[in-house]
């Protein structure tokens, strides 16, 4: 962008186009309009006649001037020029002025404009001769070299960049304590944040002399840390200063396969003036959750809208010891079966003995009371502890009883035991059973909510001694440790006091259980990295890191920053946001921590603010081009009242239309040519297997269908055509035919997502496993078994047998049976309902979503280019009966996908009380 | 020339005209015969000389005189007197009527991609009255012509070539040839030549004693000038031009221009006893013809 003044000229480059202005302006001065030629035979007598004046014979001024003006603004329209309105005129005072640039992230998204906004202060501060300093918050620099002339600072401007951090307000107050003693202007150029020492900074300058803000050129957009979820991840969105709703999207980036960064997945905002915080949520699969590096949000971007979220957000692997062959008891007495369902939500499960579970390399390993340890496993053990694992084991009858030393040796456990159990509230017992206590800010549950009813009846205890309290991460009302740490090397031992069943408490069939477990998982990784850096000597080494435009740059030897600093976290010059990494250690820091710090700057009273609209930038290329499309269309009118040619008339015109093209341009777009007439006709669609003799079945069947369908009912269809379920086109097709092959791809994510928004949106999907003659039994074979890959993730509702008095049984002929080339039962969605007809989704009209069987339609449907059949179907005139019956079938199908449920109750009326009698 | 492409041959283009010019009087036989038989001013064919030469007429008896062959004695005449009489018979000789087409550049000219341009309609209308004079036993020729004038098809032949000849000039006037005793000439022209010199050349004609008739022919444009705004006016040869501002305020003056051409060109016909005629090139060929068939014979 090119800044001449308040203007700024996006595509300068039109702007030499200017230069041949004086040399159109000489030609239309010297040559007259152009005569038309004629040749006319009786010029001779012609010769001697005089014109009734000559006046024409040059161009008139006025129209020269008006062509000139018209290239003009065409020229500059073409450069884009987008004017940035002055601020509130201030008093020059004569005193020398301060332009005070935050120039932190928070001003990355509207640097150009901000950069505009300096330009001119400096442009009138070079015709005042006042002179200037140009002060960069976030920059400062050693020395103060003295208020300068503005020309200088204006060709030092294009250095001028933000940073990735916000200015520190304290730090700029000292600067200018320490080296400044003079009165002088402040204009202050705010990035829509209110930084650290504000308010000082703030009364300093007003006490300096007069104070001028200008406010941040647009609204601030920040992203806070990621927080996990047990399934989803939620990053939390802030935006400042709009006073329009704005629409964000918030991506979640990752490595493709190829190592590139790219979007993983995007969530769409729409954040409303003074909502606070919003959160993006991101709900995806473990897999995809675990490829997460950051998040990114547009538009707006800079370093406060990228997360890099190094490893943090990878799922823990926990590893539960289960013993070979079946439990006695039932699932919900097994200990083993809580801790399944608490663990699986947040984490990667694996399940075997502990030697599997050793090498699956897990973060946790949760030993059941009765988990076996073999003695060969334990010196494993104890060293993946002390390599820095945590191991959770819960108490249980075995532990109770001493009976230790049969699997675990002792020094596997946080705390020593009495021998022993205590119960509450049993029969023998006056106390009634223990309710837990707050948890204390040193536990890792600290902050998680504590339900009333969860009571403990019994519990192992612990030997009392020095140690105890530290070691105690949650205890009883009483003060007895229900949940007990210890470290052991880098790792941790954890015991649960109780078993992770229901015999002895409660606990483990509440939501509480489920956090705790969470906590502990979630605290294995940041324990290992605070055990692994005690000394605090660790230099953490930048290894990328992002500039405050949100660009990510690999650094090579870069400083490294003290163990200390890192971890106070503050972003500064002395730890700019990135990526960093100390030994094996990964860590992020990210130019916003917490969103809900954020806010929007208090100006003292006194200080004048430049109103936000007298700095919009205005787009001048629109205004610009139709000046001259009108001096044009004039031009031409008034060209054609002097020399009288219609053909100039459409040229103007021609060029006039042409111009409003090219203004336009940019936003016409092309459709995609199926989609088009997808959406012009009704099509059927088939989806493509990529087994070609199946396709081709496909179409020639959906042909054979359309033919019938069009023959005898009113629907109009156009050709059938083939898709990808990739392709987000299949919103515009009622009916998709999706025969099933045992080959093909999987379903792409894409895929699934459009299949899960056609579900959604009430389209239907007929499933063909064209299997319904060797299907027998419940064994499934190849193609059912494919059916059940692709359906499995497309949340298809419970499926029925659909009733003779099913919509799609009625929709158009009466039909007790729904063949194909096979004669099978066919599935559609259930419906609560037992006449399975007026129920029904709202919104969609009670259309099932999908029916899957496995008669073979296509192949009944299949016609070739003459009309006739392709292949048979039964024997004699019972096939052809057959065949009819499965057209029958496809066209109530199209009908029920067409008009909902409305057939039902309307068309039989008549027919269905015949046929019950009446 | 928008009824013949340039690119042809001039023997093509000939063709062309020569089928054209039949098609033209194809039918007009008929009106013209009984135009004959109401005594119209249509006297074609042979005309007695009134005195004696080959013919088939009698013309007078008159006595044998030596040298003549004794075949040529009509004796029953004879036998009435002593002396011996031969039969004379009447001198009967065809009128000529010669055709000069301008073929100058300035009848090339069209007003309008539609019309045939002049010299084509000049050519179609001489050929076509050619075929008619020819088909009444009048001799045609085209002025200028080596050969002489002559009666029947290969005369008219020859005439569509030679009708195309031109010699490029801004403005046409017919040459001075040797024309035969009693000619007629047909002169199809715009007349756009200086006055003077064709007074001249008509005066020049009249004085060997031929007769005939001066056909002027115009494109409409030439007649209505609907030009407006600036433009410059060229003659075809682009010897001649002239520019004006505003064309359209130069229409009646124009027109006023022409008229008085048209009226002197008139004039000159009347100073010697022709007739002139005005065809224009958006108006039937066979006006003309009609108009010209009248022509021969009328001068008694």
């Amino acid at each position: 962008m090119l800044f001449l003044g308040p203007v700024g000229f996006a595509t300068p480059l039109a702007l030499l186009g200017l230069i041949a202005l004086p040399l159109l302006w000489i030609l239309l001065r010297t040559l007259p309009p152009p005569a038309r030629l004629q040749v006319f035979p009786p010029v001779v007598l012609l010769g001697g006649l005089k014109d009734d004046d000559s006046e024409t014979k040059s161009i008139p001024l006025w129209l020269r001037l008006m062509r000139i003006l018209a290239v003009a603004a065409a020229i500059i329209g073409f450069s884009n020029p987008t004017i940035v309105g002055k601020g509130n005129e201030t008093q020059e005072s004569g005193k020398p002025a301060l332009l005070l640039v935050e120039a932190g992230w928070a001003g990355a998204a509207g640097w150009d404009l901000r950069k505009v906004e300096i330009l001119e202060i400096l442009e009138r501060r070079r015709h005042g001769g006042t002179p200037v300093l140009l002060l960069a918050a976030t920059d400062l620099p050693h020395e103060f070299q003295g208020f300068r002339e503005a020309g200088e600072w204006i060709d030092r401007l294009p250095g001028l960049l933000p940073k990735p951090w916000l200015a520190d307000g304290d730090e700029v107050r000292a600067w200018i304590e320490s080296h400044i003693g003079e009165r002088f202007d402040t204009w202050w150029f705010s990035d829509g944040l209110e930084i650290p020492g504000h308010a000082g900074l703030a009364e300093l300058l007003a006490e300096r002399g007069d104070l001028t803000v200008l406010p941040a050129t647009g609204p601030v957009l920040a992203l806070g840390a990621p927080e996990i979820k047990p399934d989803s991840v939620r990053v939390p969105v802030r935006a400042l200063g709009h006073d329009m709703s704005l629409a964000v999207q918030v991506a979640a980036v990752g490595s493709g396969p190829d190592g590139s960064r790219q979007a993983i997945g995007s969530v769409e905002l729409r954040l409303e003036p003074g909502s606070g915080e919003s959160f993006a949520e991101f709900r995806l699969p473990m897999q995809l959750r675990n490829r997460i590096e950051g998040f990114e949000a547009n538009p707006d971007r800079s370093a406060g809208t990228v997360v890099l979220a190094a490893d943090n957000l990878l799922q823990r692997r926990v590893g539960l010891v289960t013993g070979r062959g079946p439990q006695e008891g039932g699932t919900l007495l097994s200990s083993l079966h809580f801790l399944r369902r608490a663990v699986e939500p947040f984490a990667e499960l694996v399940e075997g003995g502990l030697d599997e579970v050793l090498q699956s390399a897990p973060d946790v390993i949760i030993l059941a009371d009765a988990s076996p340890v073999p003695i060969t496993s334990h010196e494993k053990l104890v060293d993946w502890i002390r390599d820095g694992g945590l191991l959770v084991r819960f108490a249980g009858p075995r532990i109770a009883t001493g009976n230790l030393l049969v699997n675990v040796t002792e020094d596997l456990l946080p705390v020593r035991l009495r021998p022993g159990s205590r119960i509450l509230g049993g029969a023998m017992s006056w106390d009634t059973p223990k309710a837990l206590k707050r948890f204390q800010p040193g536990s890792p549950f600290f902050g998680l909510e504590i339900q009333e009813e969860i009571t403990v009846s019994r519990q192992v205890l612990a030997q009392p001694g020095p140690d105890l309290a530290k070691r105690t991460l949650a205890e009883l009302e009483d003060g007895t440790p229900l949940v007990t740490g210890a470290g052991l090397g880098s790792g941790e031992l954890v015991l649960f006091h109780v078993p992770a069943n229901a015999e002895w408490s409660n606990l483990p069939l509440s939501g509480l259980f489920l956090r705790m477990l969470e906590r502990l998982a979630l605290s294995a990784e940041t324990s290992r990295r605070q055990l692994g850096t005690v000394d605090g000597d660790a230099l953490w080494i930048p290894e990328i890191l992002v500039d405050a435009f949100g660009t990510l740059h690999k650094v090579e030897d870069a400083a490294g920053v003290s163990e200390q600093l890192f971890k106070e976290g503050y972003v500064s010059a002395m730890l700019p946001p990135g990526i960093y990494r100390s030994g094996e250690q990964i860590a992020a820091v990210n130019a916003v921590g917490n969103t809900e710090m954020l806010a929007e700057p208090d100006w003292p009273v006194g200080a004048v603010i430049a109103s936000a609209a007298d700095s919009a930038a205005v787009g001048l290329k629109g205004g610009l081009l139709a000046f001259a499309v009108i001096i044009f269309l004039v031009e031409g009118w008034a060209t054609f009242r002097i020399g009288g040619r219609l053909a100039t008339q459409a040229a103007v015109v021609v060029m006039a239309v042409g111009l409003l093209l090219i203004a336009e341009s940019g936003e016409a777009q092309f459709g995609d040519e199926q989609a088009i007439a997808a959406v012009r006709d009704t099509v059927l669609a088939h989806v493509i297997t990529g087994d070609p003799e199946l396709d081709r079945i496909s179409r020639a069947g959906l042909v054979g269908l359309s033919r019938v369908a069009e023959a005898r009912t009113t629907v109009d269809l156009a050709e059938p055509v083939g898709i990808d379920p990739g392709d987000d086109t299949i919103a515009m097709f009622p009916l998709l035919y999706w025969p099933i092959s045992p080959v093909g791809p999987e379903l792409s994510e894409d895929a699934q997502r459009n299949l899960q928004e056609y579900f959604r949106t009430g389209g239907m999907i007929l499933f063909d496993t064209r299997d319904a003659l060797v299907r027998g039994g419940s064994s499934l074979d190849s193609n059912s078994q494919r059916l059940i890959e692709i359906a499995g993730p497309l949340g298809i509702p419970s499926l029925g047998i659909p009733g003779s008095n099913h919509t799609l049984a009625r929709s158009f002929y009466l039909l007790d049976e729904f063949p194909g080339r096979y004669r099978g039962d066919i599935w559609v969605e259930h419906l609560p309902n037992s006449d399975g007809a007026a129920a029904g989704r709202t919104g969609i009209d009670g259309v099932t979503p999908v029916v899957i069987g496995g008669n073979d339609w296509a192949t009944a449907w299949a016609v070739n280019e003459e009309g006739a059949a392709m292949f048979s179907v039964g024997a004699g005139e019972s096939g052809v009966r057959q065949r009819e019956l499965a057209y029958r079938f496809g066209v109530n199908l199209i009908m029920h996908a067409l008009t909902g449920n409305y057939k039902l109750d309307q068309l039989h009326v008549d027919a269905l009380a015949r046929m019950q009698g009446n | 020339m928008s009824a013949v492409s340039p690119s042809n041959s001039v023997s093509d283009r000939a063709i062309d005209l020569k089928q054209r010019a039949y098609a033209a009087v194809d039918g007009l036989e008929r009106s013209l015969a009984e135009a004959r038989q109401t005594d119209a001013c249509m006297r074609t064919g042979t005309h007695g000389r009134r005195r004696s030469g080959t013919g088939e007429e009698f013309w007078q008896f008159r006595p044998a005189a030596d040298g003549d062959p004794a075949r040529l004695i009509d004796w029953r005449r004879s036998a009435k007197s002593d002396g011996h009489f031969v039969r004379d018979r009447e001198m009967q000789t065809s009128n000529s009527v010669i055709f000069w087409a301008d073929g100058s550049r300035s009848m090339q000219f069209s007003g309008n991609a539609g019309r045939p341009p002049k010299n084509d309609r000049s050519r179609l209308i001489a050929l076509a009255a050619a075929i008619l004079f020819a088909r009444t036993e009048e001799r045609v020729g085209v002025l200028g012509s080596p050969g002489r004038p002559a009666a029947g098809l290969r005369q008219i032949d020859q005439m569509a070539h030679e009708l195309f000849g031109g010699d490029g000039a801004e403005c046409g006037l017919p040459g001075a040839a040797g024309l035969p005793k009693g000619a007629r000439l047909v002169l199809l022209s715009d007349f756009l030549a200086p006055i003077e010199d064709i007074r001249a050349s008509i005066e020049n004609f009249a004085g060997s004693g031929a007769t005939g008739a001066l056909v002027q022919i115009l494109d409409p444009v030439e007649l209505n000038f609907p030009y407006d705004g600036r433009t410059l006016f060229r003659s075809v040869a682009g010897t001649v031009r002239f520019e004006s501002f505003k064309a359209g305020g130069l229409r009646l003056a124009y027109q006023s221009r022409l008229r008085e051409r048209m009226e002197a060109v008139a004039g000159i016909a009347e100073e010697f006893g022709w007739r002139k005629s005005l065809h224009m090139t958006n108006s039937n060929v066979r006006t003309a013809l009609n108009w010209l068939c009248g022509l021969s014979g009328s001068d008694r």
